[in-house]
């Protein structure tokens, strides 16, 4: 189609003239100008980390952490937890499951005897339950919740900044503008997993996986709001047999 | 057949090798003596004064330091300015403010003066470990064992000399001779000397004037007027006419610096705690200039805790305020450590916290309880374990960090304990305790820290709704013998939301339920 509409008016020039016609040279710099375009964005994928194509995540099979819930890892684009990101858990209240989900990841983690960091958590840890589930103690760290907002946000940035821990857990409420987005690039810098525990749902939020939690019967329904790398939200229910 | 032939020239060449002189010297076949270097600073009270505190007025300005002698106030030591006026050491202190009327005067401190010995005997063995101190401003190294690190003589003295002059500023004399006595004689006579060996001690010391030997001037006169000028004078006197008519002390030390008699030194021992202050006439309330000043005091912390080969676990900032009490920050860190970048990023977050109460004039830094130090070696390969052991270091900086700005105790260890009763199952630590506690089923992760009474509502139990029965009950009877013994039957229970709860019948308080967990 358009080789025609740009050879239409030089159709009265012979058809073996030696002279190229204009519309050959359009078309010509018209490729040109694709294939550079090419280029550049290559380019920019080569040099700039942060931008990413969703064909990236199936072609190079970026592997998370599992979860260790294999029906969960099938439905998240990096088959697991990802690795130096920010994971966002909205439930709207607690003791639905919502830390039973991350015990086959803290039990990794202090196997691999990496530290587990617990900043301000609204009840305590009890150490016999995770004990009972692996998870060894002696790598679990706890900050109190006494500590104001601004030092449990301080904490938990620092925390993942210095690659210290193996996943550090917070439950903060007091969440100001940007202070999401901090945490997540302090998550990416850092090279570590950061998982925030809220109660409401916020729209626009930058964290790289945001998961809703529901209960149900005898179970867990979750519900994956936002993942990097796929846009396909699916949402399962978790089975945790009641003892 | 071959083999004698291969044999032979071998050990032709071994031996004819046998036969030659070996090229380097054997250092055990020469009588090892010792070589002393010694360092004489002859303004070191003076260059405190005008270096250290800068309302003193410039350096270039003339200063001297009064010393009162017998009611009479001398000038104890002059600036190079006041030297150019003509005033001397000795001269009393009214000729000297009649030569030069704008003269800055500081009193004669001996506490300082020997303060700052010490500290450059501090600074000295990093080069030796054999200093003593020679009161009032001079020190003596032994080198012999040092020139092969520090790689000969030459580099040696030119370290030295460049530290003195550039980082503490200070005027200074070196000589080296292998007595004490002669390296003092020859530092004092402010030609920088090296003798190498004793036969040359004759020639280097016998053109030095008498008024450098530790005599007083009475005697010093008496010698002047029997016609003694240089020491190579006073050797040609007959020793025991010497000795009966200046002392045999006198006589021992000329022996002594020829090294005819031997001389015993006393070694300067390091101190066993660091304390080290700065003063200001000014008022700071910024705290990055605090920081600056802090960061001063932290390298030199960190510079005596390499000589001293010392690590530390906590050390105390005492900020000095002109007018209220002063303000002790202690900063302490995880695992022993002496790294002063450590120690300073951990002191700003504690001044990032504290309220002053009044502008800063003054910092003390103090250090005790020294550790030995032992080095950690990094991994060459990072292997997993290798990894997990740089963790446990970077967790170490991460949580002093923490625990600088969130306090000491918001930062725990959670640990299990063998105990029936839920609350004294579980127990925060402040350091990793290996605990082992047997296995319990059935428990829940989270734990309210109190029990939370539970009301009932239409005859059924309430929280967030009515509340219905799974599992239980699980009697939990114990800890008769220590008074807070526990009755209670516990169930697991769920709310209409989903929600499961760990709540107990307490039977000991007419069946009161309370909710004491939730399986999350």
């Amino acid at each position: 189609m358009m080789r025609h509409r740009y050879a239409l008016p030089s159709q009265s020039v012979g058809l073996f003239e030696p002279k190229q016609n204009i519309a050959t040279i359009k078309l010509q710099t018209n490729t040109l100008v694709v294939k550079t375009m090419n280029e550049q964005v290559e380019k920019l994928l080569q040099h700039n980390p942060a931008i990413w194509r969703m064909s990236d995540f199936q072609r190079h099979a970026v592997h998370g952490i599992t979860t260790g819930y294999p029906r969960l890892d099938r439905i998240l684009p990096e088959r697991g937890w990802p690795k130096n990101a920010l994971v966002e858990i909205i439930t709207a209240q607690w003791g639905i499951g919502e830390l039973k989900l991350l015990l086959p990841l803290m039990k990794s983690m202090t196997e691999q005897k990496r530290y587990v960091l617990w900043v301000s958590p609204p009840y305590i840890p009890y150490a016999p339950a995770l004990a009972e589930a692996g998870v060894d103690t002696d790598y679990v760290i706890v900050i109190k919740p006494e500590i104001s907002c601004k030092d449990a946000l301080w904490s938990m940035e620092k925390a993942l900044q210095s690659q210290a821990c193996g996943v550090v857990l917070a439950w903060l409420n007091w969440l100001p503008n940007g202070v999401v987005r901090r945490l997540q690039l302090a998550a990416e810098s850092g090279n570590s997993l950061g998982v925030l525990f809220r109660q409401f749902n916020h729209k626009n939020s930058p964290a790289a996986l945001r998961l809703q939690l529901n209960s149900s019967l005898g179970g867990l329904q979750l519900q994956v709001l936002k993942a990097r790398g796929t846009h396909r939200y699916q949402s399962i229910r978790l089975d945790f047999p009641c003892h | 057949m071959v083999k004698p032939a291969v044999v032979l020239p071998l050990r032709l060449a071994s031996l004819e090798e046998a036969h030659q002189p070996p090229d380097a010297p054997y250092a055990w076949q020469q009588p090892i003596f010792p070589l002393w270097m010694a360092i004489v600073f002859p303004k070191l009270l003076l260059e405190v004064f005008t270096n250290d505190q800068p309302d003193n007025g410039h350096p270039d300005q003339a200063a001297i330091v009064v010393q009162e002698v017998k009611g009479q106030p001398l000038v104890y030591a002059a600036s190079a300015a006041a030297e150019h006026f003509g005033i001397n050491a000795g001269m009393a202190l009214g000729a000297a403010y009649a030569l030069c009327p704008h003269l800055k005067v500081h009193r004669y401190d001996a506490h300082t003066e020997s303060h700052r010995l010490e500290q450059l005997a501090v600074w000295a063995v990093q080069f030796t470990p054999k200093v003593s101190i020679e009161p009032p401003h001079a020190l003596l190294l032994e080198v012999r064992g040092s020139l092969k690190y520090f790689g000969g003589l030459k580099k040696l003295l030119a370290k030295i000399s460049g530290d003195l002059t550039g980082h503490w500023r200070h005027q200074h004399g070196l000589a080296v001779s292998p007595t004490p006595a002669a390296s003092l004689l020859l530092a004092n006579s402010g030609k920088a000397t090296v003798v190498s060996s004793k036969e040359e001690l004759r020639s280097a010391l016998g053109s030095l004037p008498i008024r450098l030997l530790p005599i007083n001037d009475k005697q010093l006169q008496q010698l002047y007027n029997t016609g003694v000028r240089v020491l190579r004078d006073l050797w040609r006197l007959p020793k025991d006419g010497l000795a009966r008519r200046f002392g045999a002390e006198l006589v021992r030390y000329l022996d002594a610096s020829l090294g005819y008699f031997p001389e015993v030194r006393q070694e300067f021992k390091m101190p066993e705690s660091f304390v080290a202050r700065r003063q200001w006439p000014f008022e700071i309330s910024d705290t990055t200039l605090l920081m600056n000043i802090a960061k001063e005091l932290l390298e030199e912390m960190a510079q005596f805790l390499q000589s001293r080969d010392a690590c530390i676990s906590q050390c105390e900032f005492t900020l000095l305020h002109a007018r209220a009490p002063s303000v002790r920050v202690a900063v302490g860190v995880r695992q022993p450590s002496r790294d002063a970048g450590r120690l300073q990023q951990l002191l700003q977050e504690h001044l990032d916290r504290i309220l002053l109460p009044a502008p800063v004039t003054g910092m003390e830094l103090t250090a005790a309880d020294l550790q030995a130090y032992t080095a950690r070696s990094d991994a060459l390969f990072l292997f997993p374990s290798e990894a997990a052991q740089q963790s446990t270091i970077s967790v170490d900086v991460l949580l002093e960090r923490l625990q600088a700005r969130l306090g000491q105790e918001a930062i725990q260890n959670i640990c299990a304990r063998s105990d029936h009763r839920p609350e004294y199952a579980h127990g925060f630590v402040d350091k990793t305790v290996k605990q082992c506690a047997d296995i319990i089923r059935y428990r829940p992760l989270w734990l309210l820290p109190d029990p939370k009474p539970l009301k009932k509502h239409r005859g059924k139990l309430w929280y967030q709704g009515p509340l219905s029965i799974l599992h239980g009950p699980e009697r939990i009877e114990s800890g008769w013998w220590s008074g807070n013994d526990v009755c209670r039957d516990y169930y697991i229970a769920t709310d209409g939301k989903g929600s499961r709860l760990w709540v107990f019948k307490d039977l000991k308080s007419q069946g009161q339920w309370f909710l004491h967990g939730l399986f999350a």
